[in-house]
């Protein structure tokens, strides 16, 4: 497994369905964007002129209609967009971090110390991460900086794993040789010879993670235990929309819609570019 | 056989006692935690808290009765529901959280094995196609979404089947909740067994296979199905953390008195006992599935097995 | 009536042709040896035999086995046909077991499904042949899985389930390649022994000129698909008399060698057949070669006592030997 970014990049041209699934995400993210600027409305203003629970009508005021409150389901919608990809983003962040550090150590210095490391990330494996980060929440209360960093620190292991096996391969390349040969410390080489070679396998892992890390948050959310009003998030709509569905279906679909749109695009494009990284495309 | 068995224990007590020990050192450290008296409780909880977990002792005591009770099932009294034990709330709930889990990994397996294998078989033609693109639907859509979704078009439009509620012995009450928490598991291990038979029918054996004249159905069946379950064995203790998880909102969603609810209810009204109850159950489930996945995997792996 | 009658096989896949004009014949209880180098088409042919394959490739010309035509046959059939009346040896013993069945279940099958035996009629069928392959302790291998057992035993578990059903033809693809010299030897043995107790015609493939002079009775040489000459083992490695043959035969490793000499080669690499238009498929390798062999493609042509050849410097060639 190993990979340039250009060959990344020219493996997902070649599949269709993942570069339409690249092109959907991109108007997606522009329309969480800049769509709530299209809209006189505010996430957590509501409209006394509309109805309550208004339907969506596209000529009107509100293109996705109103929620039970009054309050607009359009800004509503692309807000909690902004929220969920912004978690996804910042924990994955977080993840890519420790995992990178973690995992790129262990490789590269292996024998005991990796066997250690490895060793304490199967017995982290097997703990109910997302379980303790919700025990986590209920004792300190629903912080929501705290769902970063709990998220974060669950999906790391994946990324340790597998910058582990890489940089094991990649320190026995002759440019790693070479370098220690001419006297480069530890650090310089980790730094300047292991991590670029990781870039395209991290970009893959990464792009995998963003929808795991949205799962999540959503799935707090749904539960009530992440984002708390006004602020929102799609887990949260959807929540909020299955509660009123028999009465306000749209309030259910159209936020569960644009989440099953968001994760299926960042799936399907992280699958191409996983399986271009296992063909070892160059 | 023992070796390895031993071996895989190794690290299941590890991981057991890391987490009973977190979870200790979590709930001492909480502001407001139920060892600190700040938060304002009914009385006759603070007086058995203290009693339960003697709190004039020093630390390392606590911690050691603390295990002590865990070691007899003794989880503590609920906050919320006065006059209960969390030990039988969890098994008020086992029932329903159970059957609801082992249909949906009957499912599960059931479902996700043959598309995965329908799909291995001519890959790159319209059947795998189709069946990948709603595998990858099914991995993307979460249960909780899957779950709503199931009750507007079932329940609440067509009117075929109940929206939610349970009553013992009623199937139709199972069969949308079994279907929301299995289906993303169907689409994962459709996905992997896919994988792993492609593989498994590149090998020469499978060439040896059919060269022994042997019918094709006895060459997948047999031949190429028994090493492309392995990754799926293994895959069975992460399905079960993705069942649990998934049942917690599939309980929630179709109102259903399991395990789960309690959870959600207990982390929603900060019923410190209940929740930490409840992460130890479902964390010593976790622990004891990956254990005998381990196990099963090294009885039908024979290289493993003499080893 | 020969047993399996060769005619004109050729083998297309879509990025070209691997065989080309494959003929020969086989009678019962003979032995033909066939010689090449990688991508000769030696191993596709023997595949093209059994029905095995891939869907992309497409079989032209005819295969006759005792008197029927394979390539018009009915796949349910040609299935039957496999392990039972055609068994086939492959070169890796090591990955041509399945390695999560247990070597009895795996002998016992064949017996099951193409004859409806009883397991215990099955077992003691599969306990006879594992003997009659020279293993002994039978009953307790039978229980045991194909990691337990060495390259050369798995080599014998191998032979002895493609046995099992008395087919009249083997097919042994490389048998012996990928075992050490000495069990190379032991196998070879016994598969000529094998070969007279059963009354059993052997298909041979290999790339090494010793093993087809040790069990063949007839080769027939094959370079990128084509074939280059054919006729019995002592008069074709006595005298070669196609330039690729030679060639084959001087690059022989000898243990009487001298030491620190290079080993021979034929200079270039092996083409296959898709590249070869018109003319010589060896042409661009050959010493020998001259203009008509880049425009033209040799006959076949009959050097006497079944003796055949494809090559242009033939003509005029000195020395047609029926020694």
């Amino acid at each position: 497994m190993s990979a340039s970014a250009g060959g990344l990049w020219s493996a997902l041209r070649r599949d269709s369905g993942a570069l339409a699934a690249a092109v959907l995400l991109s108007l997606l993210l522009l329309l969480i964007l800049l769509g709530p600027l299209l809209s006189p409305y505010a996430v957590d203003s509501i409209d006394f002129d509309a109805d309550w629970a208004q339907p969506p009508q596209w000529a009107g005021q509100h293109w996705f209609g109103t929620d039970g409150l009054g309050r607009d389901l359009f800004v509503r919608s692309l807000e909690g967009g902004r929220v969920s990809l912004l978690v996804g983003i910042a924990a994955t962040a977080v993840s890519l971090l420790i995992g990178v550090a973690y995992g790129a150590i262990a490789g590269y210095f292996g024998g005991r110390l990796d066997e250690l490391m490895m060793r304490a990330v199967d017995i982290l494996y097997a703990l109910p991460f997302l379980f303790l980060v919700i025990l986590l929440m209920v004792l300190f209360g629903r912080e929501f900086w705290l769902v970063f960093v709990a998220i974060g620190a669950i999906n790391w292991l994946d990324m340790a794993r597998i910058v582990r096996g890489e940089t094991l391969a990649l320190k026995q390349r002759e440019f790693v040789l070479a370098a220690r040969a001419s006297g480069l410390g530890d650090f310089s080489i980790l730094w300047g010879q292991i991590l670029p070679n990781l870039l395209g396998t991290v970009a893959v892992v990464a792009t995998l993670t963003v929808p795991q890390v949205i799962l999540t948050e959503s799935f707090l959310s749904f539960l009530g235990l992440g984002v708390q009003e006004p602020a929102t998030s799609w887990g949260a709509l959807v929540n909020d929309g299955a509660r009123e569905m028999e009465r306000t279906p749209w309030t259910l679909l159209l936020p569960a819609g644009l989440l099953a749109l968001a994760l299926l695009c960042l799936n399907r494009v992280g699958d191409a570019l996983s399986d271009a990284l296992d063909r070892g495309a160059d | 056989m023992i070796r390895y068995a031993l071996l895989r224990l190794a690290t299941a007590l590890p991981t057991l006692l890391l987490l009973v020990t977190l979870s200790f050192f979590l709930m001492r450290l909480a502001p407001g935690g139920p060892f600190d008296g700040e938060r304002s409780l009914p009385p006759q909880i603070e007086a058995s808290l203290r009693a339960e977990f003697h709190l004039d002792e020093p630390l390392p005591r606590q911690y050691l009765r603390y295990l002590g009770g865990l070691l007899r099932g003794d989880l503590g009294p609920s906050f919320q529901y006065q006059g209960f034990r969390v030990r039988e709330l969890i098994a008020a709930g086992l029932p329903v959280s159970l059957t609801l889990g082992m249909c949906a990994m009957a499912l599960a397996l059931l479902l996700g094995g043959a598309a995965g294998i329908a799909a291995s078989l001519r890959p790159g033609r319209a059947l795998d196609q189709g069946l990948m693109s709603l595998a990858m639907l099914g991995i993307s859509v979460p249960s909780y979404v899957v779950g709503p979704l199931l009750v507007l078009l079932f329940a609440v439009l067509l009117r075929w089947l109940p929206a939610g509620g349970w009553e013992p012995g009623r199937w139709s009450d199972l069969l949308l909740p079994v279907v929301a928490l299995a289906l993303p598991q169907i689409a994962a291990i459709a996905r992997l067994l896919r994988g792993s038979m492609l593989e498994v029918l590149r090998q020469p054996y499978i060439r040896t296979a059919r060269a022994k004249g042997l019918p094709e159905s006895r060459v997948v069946l047999v031949h190429a199905l028994k090493p492309a379950l392995l990754p799926v064995i293994s895959y069975l203790g992460p399905a079960t953390a993705g069942l649990i998880t998934g049942s917690v909102v599939v309980e929630q969603v179709f109102d259903l008195p399991g395990i789960g609810r309690y959870f959600v209810q207990g982390a929603l009204n900060r019923d410190y006992t209940l929740v930490l109850g409840v992460v130890l159950f479902y964390g010593a489930t976790i622990v004891l599935f990956n254990f005998l996945v381990d196990l099963l995997y090294g009885l039908i792996n024979p290289r493993l097995r003499q080893s | 009536m020969a047993l399996l009658e060769v005619d004109g096989l050729s083998i297309d896949y879509p990025r070209g042709r691997v065989v080309d004009g494959l003929s020969f014949t086989l009678e019962a209880g003979a032995c033909l040896g066939l010689v090449g180098e990688s991508g000769s088409g030696k191993s596709q042919s023997a595949l093209a035999l059994l029905g095995l394959l891939p869907a992309q490739a497409k079989v032209q010309g005819a295969l006759r086995f005792q008197g029927r035509d394979l390539l018009t046959l009915e796949e349910s059939a040609r299935r039957r046909l496999r392990g039972s009346a055609i068994g086939m040896v492959f070169q890796d013993p090591m990955s041509s077991l399945n390695p999560y069945l247990r070597i009895g279940s795996q002998l016992t099958e064949m017996l099951v499904v193409h004859r409806g035996l009883g397991r215990g009629s099955a077992e003691a069928e599969a306990l006879r042949m594992l003997e009659a392959v020279r293993i002994g302790d039978a009953y307790r291998r039978l229980r045991q899985y194909p990691h337990e057992f060495s390259g050369g035993m798995r080599q014998r578990v191998m032979i002895a389930m493609m046995l099992l059903l008395k087919p009249a033809l083997l097919i042994a693809d490389e048998p012996t390649t990928a075992l050490d010299v000495t069990v190379q030897a032991e196998v070879l043995r016994l598969l000529a022994e094998l070969r007279r107790e059963f009354g059993l015609a052997l298909l041979m493939i290999s790339h090494d000129l010793g093993v087809i002079a040790e069990v063949a009775d007839e080769v027939l040489v094959l370079y990128g698909g084509r074939m280059m000459e054919r006729g019995p083992v002592p008069l074709v490695l006595g005298r070669p008399q196609h330039p690729y043959t030679q060639g084959l035969i001087a690059c022989r490793p000898r243990l009487d060698s001298p030491l620190g000499q290079p080993l021979p080669a034929i200079p270039g690499t092996v083409a296959s057949a898709r590249e070869a238009g018109a003319g010589c498929g060896f042409a661009p390798r050959c010493r020998l070669a001259r203009e008509i062999c880049r425009q033209q493609t040799p006959a076949w042509t009959p050097l006497g006592a079944a003796r055949y050849a494809a090559c242009h410097g033939l003509a005029g060639a000195p020395e047609f030997d029926d020694g």
